[in-house]
């Protein structure tokens, strides 16, 4: 039994060591919005959804690296060392990025909206920038564990399975950074339009609905105007689905093989310079949504 | 016939509902860009009915509806009011089922006309046109019908709905030619685009156009019983 005692109940200041700096306030608050959006503290229906998604997006690596383990060394050696290719892994797993970021982005930022505690969070050591850059941090980590660690599985698990593991580094070191450095640019483009959507409503729904329209109905668009309308490859720009993706394919480079047809067929894509400068104007537009509705004035 | 009043009002009478013509729109586009260019074919007529309208516009559409009828009910509590009401839970269920397609259908009309002036630019016969235009109406039935379920069933009807349409329809249902056999898109394609001559193998389902009405309407009937039986069993706020 313990022998304590309330004797009053009352504010004071606070007295305590100040951090001196904002990065620690960042920090916690991408920490906490990133715990709550994967369903940290909540029911396990919460944590279902995303833990599927990235289940899924696993699953073509585990797959690949499965079959090569039931198959056994005799026949691995006579299959192609790489059974599904890092370039249009992306496109394996397009449908499960989309769907992620469209449930776990908006789950970040609307609800504070929502619940009016905006303004609270701006009375703390946090300002609007820091308060954004917490939620890009919040959204972009988790969104790495679909966009970069499927194809890091499949690239060591590649390692384990070549004959000369240390050759097949060699013969694809470039890799490394390229699948570390696509999954990073997937994962913030995606990010940065998940928020800039996010940041208009407050209706988690809405915003999930909008993202998801947003960029199936760009790349419908884009799909159309290169099959339907027989306009030129770059027609693919409008196609904000793939944007980001394309490019990842481009720094991974290698080949599909064999393989013409069906999810893992090569896609004509747009001009490399096109495709940065898109990307990159998707990330300033995006930011400059982010700020102007973050502003102190408008918070 | 109230309820279908109530959700016909609830679901038009709103900016959100507005915001659903913005795909809708990218129909008109699609097919006032190919008949301006001149190159319809019927391929054309496939990749906008089959993979545009029945594939991603209409389960959206549908998805939205769907669930703001019955979700906007279940968050303001007025679901307690119509299940006191002297109405029994299976013809409410009908009712938000029939209004939520109706509206569906509404925001989807300007789609419906223009896919019959696409289909007569064609030359593909009235009775083809006829197809596209029953299928897109079984779809959105059966899609809403399944998604006032599931929202009945699930607190985050909208999320389950997004996962099923992204990862079911757009990815496994088109990687496995199996997984079509259980996908309500491809029954709706069965039927637009089973009749079309001319038309790359690949973009039709192996289906036939009967097996897709009969499942189709199959769903849109379960779903609805399924959804009365579970109105009269949920537990209400």
């Amino acid at each position: 039994m313990s022998k304590a005692e309330i004797h009053d109940v009352r504010y004071r200041p606070f007295d305590g060591e100040l951090g001196g700096s904002s990065l620690r306030a960042i920090s916690s608050m991408a920490r906490w919005s990133a715990l709550r959006a994967l369903g940290a503290r909540r029911p396990w229906t919460a944590k279902v959804v995303p833990v599927g998604l990235a289940l899924i997006a696993m699953g073509p690596a585990v797959t690949a690296l499965g079959v090569k383990a039931l198959l056994g060394p005799d026949i691995t050696q006579r299959l192609p060392t790489d059974l599904v290719p890092y370039g249009p892994y992306y496109q394996l797993i397009g449908f499960a990025i989309l769907a992620y970021a469209a449930i776990v982005i908006p789950e970040t930022i609307c609800p504070d909206r929502r619940s009016r505690v905006l303004d609270l969070y701006l009375s703390t050591a946090l300002g609007p920038r820091d308060y954004v850059l917490g939620k890009i941090g919040a959204s972009l980590v988790p969104l790495l564990a679909v966009t970069t660690i499927p194809l890091a599985v499949l690239y060591i698990g590649n390692v384990f399975f070549a004959p000369h593991p240390l050759g097949y580094v060699q013969a694809n070191l470039r890799e490394i950074p390229a699948i570390i450095g696509g999954g990073v640019l997937i994962a913030l483009v995606y990010t940065l339009l998940g928020l800039a959507v996010a940041s208009l409503t407050s209706r988690r729904a809405f915003a999930t609905v909008g993202f998801v329209l947003l960029l199936i109905v760009s790349s419908l668009t884009g799909g159309t105007l290169r099959h339907a309308a027989g306009f030129g490859p770059n027609a693919r720009l409008l196609n904000l689905q793939n944007l980001p993706i394309w490019l990842a394919q481009k720094m991974i480079g290698g080949s599909n093989g064999a393989i013409d047809k069906g999810p893992l067929a090569p896609v004509v894509t747009p001009d490399l310079g096109l495709l940065i400068a898109a990307n990159v104007a998707i990330i300033v537009i995006c930011i400059g949504i982010l700020t102007l509705r973050y502003r102190r004035s408008a918070a | 016939m109230i309820v279908t009043r109530l959700t016909f009002r609830a679901l038009l009478l709103r900016k959100r509902s507005l915001a659903l013509l913005l795909p809708v729109a990218s129909v008109l586009f699609f097919a006032a860009l190919a008949i301006i260019r001149g190159d319809v074919t019927p391929d054309t007529q496939a990749i906008i009915v089959g993979r545009l309208l029945i594939t991603t516009v209409t389960p959206l559409v549908a998805l939205v509806l769907a669930v703001t009828a019955i979700g906007d009910e279940r968050e303001s509590g007025t679901i307690v009011y119509l299940a006191t009401a002297k109405i029994s839970r299976l013809r409410i269920a009908a009712e938000k089922t029939l209004a939520a397609t109706f509206c569906t259908l509404l925001l989807l009309s300007p789609a419906l006309i223009t896919i019959a002036v696409l289909g007569s630019h064609l030359g593909i016969g009235w009775d083809n046109i006829g197809r596209g235009i029953a299928a897109t109406i079984l779809i959105a039935a059966a899609y809403v019908a399944a998604f006032i379920t599931i929202g009945l069933l699930l607190r985050r009807a909208l999320v389950a709905g997004i996962i099923y349409i992204l990862v079911w329809e757009g990815a496994i249902a088109t990687i496995a030619p199996s997984a079509e056999r259980f996908s309500l898109t491809a029954w709706g394609r069965a039927i637009s685009d089973g009749g079309l001559y001319g038309i790359t193998t690949e973009l039709v389902p192996t289906l036939a156009a009967p097996t897709g009405s009969i499942s189709l309407l199959v769903v849109f009937g379960l779903a609805i019983l399924l959804a009365g039986w579970r109105l009269g069993r949920m537990d209400l706020p």
